[in-house]
């Protein structure tokens, strides 16, 4: 039973994101093709749930959905998007690079197919990590800060300190007179 | 799961649905009410005792409407406007914990407050898709100022949030309110959360778009804003969307900082909790559930009450102050705050008294 819907819920997550991921390419009007990709990102969230890490989930849905994917819409929004991009000839050399990568792409996931016999099993159960003496669920905010903290504190700072100077440089570049 | 678990799910949901659903007509008479008052009016008095029935007639009034599609507008986004306005403000409601026991709430989830703020960060869209899709002017800059103001105010809400969970260690609602019961409302728990908790209110009113900060629909610059086109139902559900946040921000407001449920004269949910296990005496948990839900159902309507002040009280904001006030007053001052929560989570947690050991 729970097999089963777990099954369900990936399948029905994994044609969520990828029935809009096309669309968001096909699709010539681009403020629907970014409704389609925030419709592809709650998907993402669903797999994230499923994979039992909630708060990664709960984050795509407030960070790429209701927060990013909003500035897109505002900038598509105020450029004026009456007229549909003119669907060809834009692409010269991106073509053949497309096709070559998700022939790679393919192979990979084909790969993975064959590989490993077990893709049916459930991740029900889900690893757990120990902190403090204290089981905590992997994916849970308690691990996810946990390690970000300590393990990973260096990266976490550097990463932090680069996104500022992003930040700083367009202030710089945007306001002529501070 | 069995048949009859999933049967009083059931049960619940409609009831819950149902209750926060009532509240929209209830609230749109008390508004007309208590807005009456401060301006010295009598308000809606035709209808039913002290126009009570007003709202119903209000509502008939714009079903019977028609309904217009103008031309030009992008029709499937049209018609989905409204309804991303009310499902994601509804679906809050499965996560707030209403009462002591499993029976006022839908779920228990370990992270309801990230479900919560990731639904209210994602009712942006209704107010930018529906100002965008009517085809007209002001519509656009309507849904357009709306969701810059809301991106703009979830930064502060979501920092006020943090400073909380910094003292509550959970992200659990349930956790959060079990906790308030034994210890004492959290605004009290710690020096500056009532700073906290003026945030998240401030912002909470902008993430609504009610007054002063409803420049949505400012009419004398935007004819009504992002809903100028909508009519009928779609213009009754923008509607019932904004008062239905209106109650999650309030319950969330009551559930985060005051207490939730608990209040005097109900017992702990643990007892109840256990005694419902034991499966005897379907009073001990009928009462405390009942007398949970009045308690939080009271303090809920003391914040809309406030709403409802502040509408009648206060001038609108300039779209630059708006902007201003946000990022340059509420941003800090919930960085401050968080430095000094941080601060006394330590100080209690012993890192200053026995050497920096913790």
């Amino acid at each position: 039973m729970a097999g089963i819907s777990v099954t369900l819920i990936c399948g029905g997550a994994a044609f969520v994101i990828m029935d809009p991921s096309l669309m968001v390419v096909v699709i010539c009007h681009p403020v629907h093709s970014a409704l389609y990709l925030v419709l592809a990102f709650l998907g993402v969230a669903v797999l994230f749930l499923q994979l039992q890490a909630p708060f990664l989930a709960a984050v795509q849905v407030i960070v790429y959905a209701g927060a990013i994917m909003v500035l897109f819409l505002f900038v598509i929004m105020l450029l004026g998007e009456d007229k549909p991009l003119p669907g060809e000839s834009r692409l010269g050399l991106q073509l053949p690079l497309a096709v070559v990568f998700s022939l790679v792409l393919a192979a990979q996931i084909g790969y993975l197919l064959i590989r490993q016999p077990s893709r049916g099993a459930s991740v029900a159960a889900g690893p757990v990590t120990v902190i403090g003496g204290e089981e905590v669920a992997f994916g849970s905010v308690k691990a996810l800060g946990n390690t970000l903290f300590t393990q990973y504190l260096f990266v976490f700072e550097a990463t932090s300190v680069v996104l500022l100077i992003a930040m700083i440089g367009v202030v710089v570049l945007a306001k002529k007179r501070l | 799961m069995d048949l009859l678990s999933i049967f009083w799910m059931v049960v619940k949901v409609i009831v819950i649905f149902a209750g926060v659903m009532t509240m929209v007509p209830i609230l749109i008479w008390l508004e007309r009410k208590v807005v009456a008052d401060f301006q010295v009016r009598i308000g809606p008095n035709r209808l039913g005792p002290f126009g009570s029935m007003q709202p119903l007639a209000d509502a008939v009034k714009l079903m019977m409407k028609e309904d217009i599609t103008p031309a030009g507008v992008d029709k499937a986004l049209y018609f989905m406007a409204p309804l991303l306005a009310m499902v994601p403000a509804l679906l809050a409601c499965a996560v707030i914990p209403f009462g002591p026991t499993p029976w006022a709430r839908i779920t228990d989830l370990n992270h309801s407050l990230l479900f919560s703020l990731a639904l209210s960060s994602l009712g942006v869209y209704a107010i930018a898709l529906g100002g965008w899709a009517s085809n007209n002017k002001y519509s656009l800059m309507g849904g357009l100022r709306s969701a810059s103001q809301m991106i703009s105010y979830e930064l502060g809400m979501g920092l006020s949030i943090i400073a909380l969970l910094m003292v509550t260690g959970s992200l659990n609602l349930r956790e959060i309110v079990d906790q308030q019961h034994l210890y004492g409302w959290n605004v009290l728990r710690a020096p500056t959360m009532f700073i906290a908790f003026l945030i998240y209110f401030i912002c909470g009113i902008a993430e609504t778009n009610r007054a002063p900060f409803d420049l949505a629909e400012a009419e004398t610059e935007l004819v009504a804003g992002f809903h100028t086109e909508y009519s009928s139902f779609k213009f009754a559900m923008f509607f019932m969307a904004e008062y239905v946040n209106m109650v999650i921000i309030s319950a969330l407001a009551t559930t985060l900082f005051f207490g939730g449920w608990s209040g005097p004269g109900v017992s702990f949910g643990a007892d109840v909790l256990q005694s419902l296990a034991r499966g005897q005496n379907i009073e001990t948990f009928i009462v405390p559930t009942l007398l949970g839900v009045f308690w939080f159902v009271l303090k809920t309507f003391i914040f809309l009450f406030i709403y409802m002040w502040l509408r009648a009280s206060l001038p609108r904001f300039r779209y630059d102050q708006l902007m201003n006030f946000g990022w340059k007053r509420l941003v800090p001052i919930s960085l401050a705050n968080i430095f000094v929560m941080g601060m006394f989570v330590a100080w209690r947690s012993g890192w200053f008294s026995n050497g920096g050991a913790s």
